[in-house]
């Protein structure tokens, strides 16, 4: 049954290799293209709020006076001002090692802010006379970015792979079931595999983004204690999530495709509703009352990835990591969803 | 040499009982054939003897050992449908083989899928019913096990294959494996087998050596001039096993002395009386229906 499992691991990592070489391949053209950001392109796609209203920045191009210029150390310099629009925008071109924009903006009073996404930067900051947003997009990259788009990848890997069990009831039972290993041995088997294929479409995922990466800027990673607590809370979480999945489908024999299906709504719908603010009327309550106690065995509750999104250096919105609660939770959840799941499978009959 | 005991097993799903009582033992390098009806629960015997569906009550012993997973080292099984894996290959599933059992034997189960016409690179999808069956049969053989279960393992293959795999069947019994199998096609398992057991509605309703339940019992047949007619107590005779009718002419499965039971239904009446042998479609028919579709089983003490 593990060898079983080992191939269908297997051609399921075939097929998110190919879905990977293809976000590759469009990534690292978008970088060329739209996400070019400080060409003239890509300022199309930007909105930007100027005193006299929302405008989109091509439109500072119009009346604006352009000058380049190369600074001592080789870097293109790239300066757009617009009088009339009280706007300047200087973009600071470094190759392959990334571009440094500045658009200062006359008298506009914005909160300050700094909204780090991956290695892209962007912060707002009052001058005098104004603002200036000021955007790198190479800066140091946090490990987290790539840790989490890894993890949603490798959850996604153990949603397909999530009902081991029920595949095997679905007319094989009696290759497994004449297998001369106890009947929870091969089910360790098989999860074992599932899990080590989760781990490969993780690592293909991180190998993918840094490609993508290096296709167009420098490397340039870092990697501190926080990172860890991401790639553990993930790695609990794809577990509990994979071995959920496992015991939910574990005495099913056709229905597996439904639930697996379903789970991804489920499981966020319940986590949202526990945590939501939904008001005081009584319908409220009720899906409160109803989401709390299952959003305890919810993985997707306790799954989050702060420090990958940061806002003024914060993980993004209100998820707090908290290392110490969620991670044990998660491995409680992981082993009593494991346990149920090689009950049930050892209870099944061809 | 390995020998199988079933007693009294039963296996019930709700009220209705799919296996009732059965009891059966199966000498050690024997070929056992196990014939019923369709639901007569050839399978659900099967499926109980090898743990895979658990039974009601009953045991099942392997050389006088219950089953453990161990045991299915000595034990190869071929399913009454395919369980192959639809997506992968014939060779994959040589390859499966070779990695669950120890005594599994590669370059064999190859030359029986050659001998089969089956293409080893072939996905599972790709093979009609038969291909899939011999795949099955291939596989099993390839196991050098000294128990071989086989629920109807000539199903869907065409006749040059069907006599193939009772080639199998009997060699295996030539080097004193034990081959328990069942099967729609009679003439197979009297080619086949040398026990048999017959089933009907969960229970085992005869059970014997082929020859012996061929040599002890004949069929003493008679034409009646009328339908309106009595046996003047022939079929309460505890030489007569079954009566029956089909319009004038009367069938008699009868255990020893046919020949003065004949006399018996001449000085009734009947003409043309004669004595037959069974072959073992006819010991199957008389002990699970009657002979055919338009006669009545005379009830014992009704004639």
């Amino acid at each position: 049954m593990a060898y079983v499992e080992w191939l269908r691991v297997g051609r399921c990592l075939k097929c998110t290799a190919w879905v990977l070489l293809v976000v590759l391949c469009l990534i690292v053209a978008a970088e060329y293209t739209f996400l070019n950001i400080g060409s003239r392109s890509s300022l199309s796609g930007v909105e930007l709020h100027t005193s006299s209203g929302d405008i989109n920045a091509s439109e500072i191009l119009n009346g604006a006076a352009t000058t380049y210029s190369t600074l001592p150390d080789g870097t293109k310099r790239t300066t757009i001002v617009n009088p009339a629009m009280g706007i300047r925008v200087t973009v600071d071109d470094h190759g392959y090692f990334g571009k440094h924009v500045e658009i200062f903006e006359r008298s506009v009073k914005r909160s300050e802010k700094l909204v780090g996404i991956g290695p892209v930067s962007l912060q707002r900051t009052a001058v005098p006379g104004g603002s200036m947003v000021t955007i790198d997009t190479n800066k140091p990259e946090d490990f987290a970015y790539v840790a989490a788009i890894a993890t949603f990848i490798a959850l996604i890997v153990a949603t397909i792979l999530g009902a081991p069990f029920a595949r095997q009831n679905d007319g094989h039972l009696e290759i497994a079931l004449t297998n001369p290993a106890p009947r929870t041995t091969l089910g360790f088997g098989a999860m074992l595999a599932d899990v080590a294929g989760i781990v490969a479409a993780w690592l293909m995922t991180v190998a993918m983004l840094f490609f993508a990466h290096v296709a167009h800027n420098a490397p340039n990673y870092t990697y501190g204690p926080r990172d860890t607590e991401v790639i553990v809370l993930g790695f609990a979480g794809v577990l509990a999530w994979y071995a959920m999945l496992c015991a939910a489908t574990a005495s099913l024999r056709r229905a597996y495709g439904i639930v697996l299906g379903i789970s991804w709504p489920v499981a966020l719908l319940v986590a949202w509703l526990a945590k939501a603010d939904l008001g005081d009327a009584p319908m409220a309550q009720l899906l409160r009352w109803g989401a709390t106690p299952l959003s305890w065995v919810d993985p997707f509750s306790y799954l989050h990835f702060g420090p990958a999104f940061t806002v003024n250096g914060r993980p993004a919105g209100s998820l707090a990591v908290s290392l110490q609660n969620e991670l044990p939770a998660l491995l409680i959840l992981a082993l009593i969803y494991v346990t149920l799941a090689i009950i049930q499978w050892r209870r099944v009959e061809a | 040499m390995s020998s199988i005991k079933i007693s009294n097993l039963r296996k019930t799903y709700g009220q209705f009982a799919a296996v009732d009582g059965f009891s059966l033992e199966i000498p050690a390098g024997s070929v056992f054939g196990l014939l019923g009806p369709n639901g007569a629960g050839k399978t659900t015997v099967f499926k109980c003897m090898l743990g895979l569906a658990r039974t009601t009550s009953g045991l099942v012993l392997f050389d006088g050992k219950p089953l453990v997973p161990e045991t299915f080292e000595r034990i190869a099984y071929v399913p009454e449908r395919s369980v192959l894996y639809e997506w992968m290959t014939v060779a994959e599933h040589v390859e499966m083989n070779r990695r669950a059992f120890k005594a599994f034997d590669p370059v064999r189960a190859l030359e029986l899928l050659a001998q089969f016409n089956v293409e080893p690179a072939k996905r599972s999808r790709a093979l009609s019913k038969g291909m899939r069956t011999a795949v099955m049969v291939a596989l099993a053989f390839a196991r050098n096990a000294p128990i071989l279960v086989l629920d109807e393992p000539t199903s869907g293959l065409d006749p040059i294959n069907q006599r193939h795999v009772l080639s199998l069947i009997i060699n295996e019994a030539a080097r004193g494996n034990s081959v328990i199998f069942s099967s729609h096609q009679i003439g197979q398992v009297e080619r086949a087998a040398e026990h048999i057991a017959v089933m009907d509605r969960g229970r085992l309703v005869l059970e014997g050596l082929v020859d012996d339940l061929k040599s002890d019992r004949k069929i003493v047949e008679g034409i009646f001039p009328n339908v309106t007619y009595s046996l003047n107590g022939i079929a309460n005779d505890p030489r007569v096993l079954r009566a029956d009718r089909t319009e004038r002419i009367v069938r008699l499965l009868v255990r020893d002395d046919a020949d003065n039971i004949a006399t018996m239904l001449a000085g009734a009446g009947a003409t043309g009386v004669r004595v037959l042998d069974l072959n073992l479609e006819d010991i199957f028919l008389f002990a699970v229906s009657p002979a055919d579709a338009t006669a009545d089983v005379i009830a014992k003490g009704s004639s």
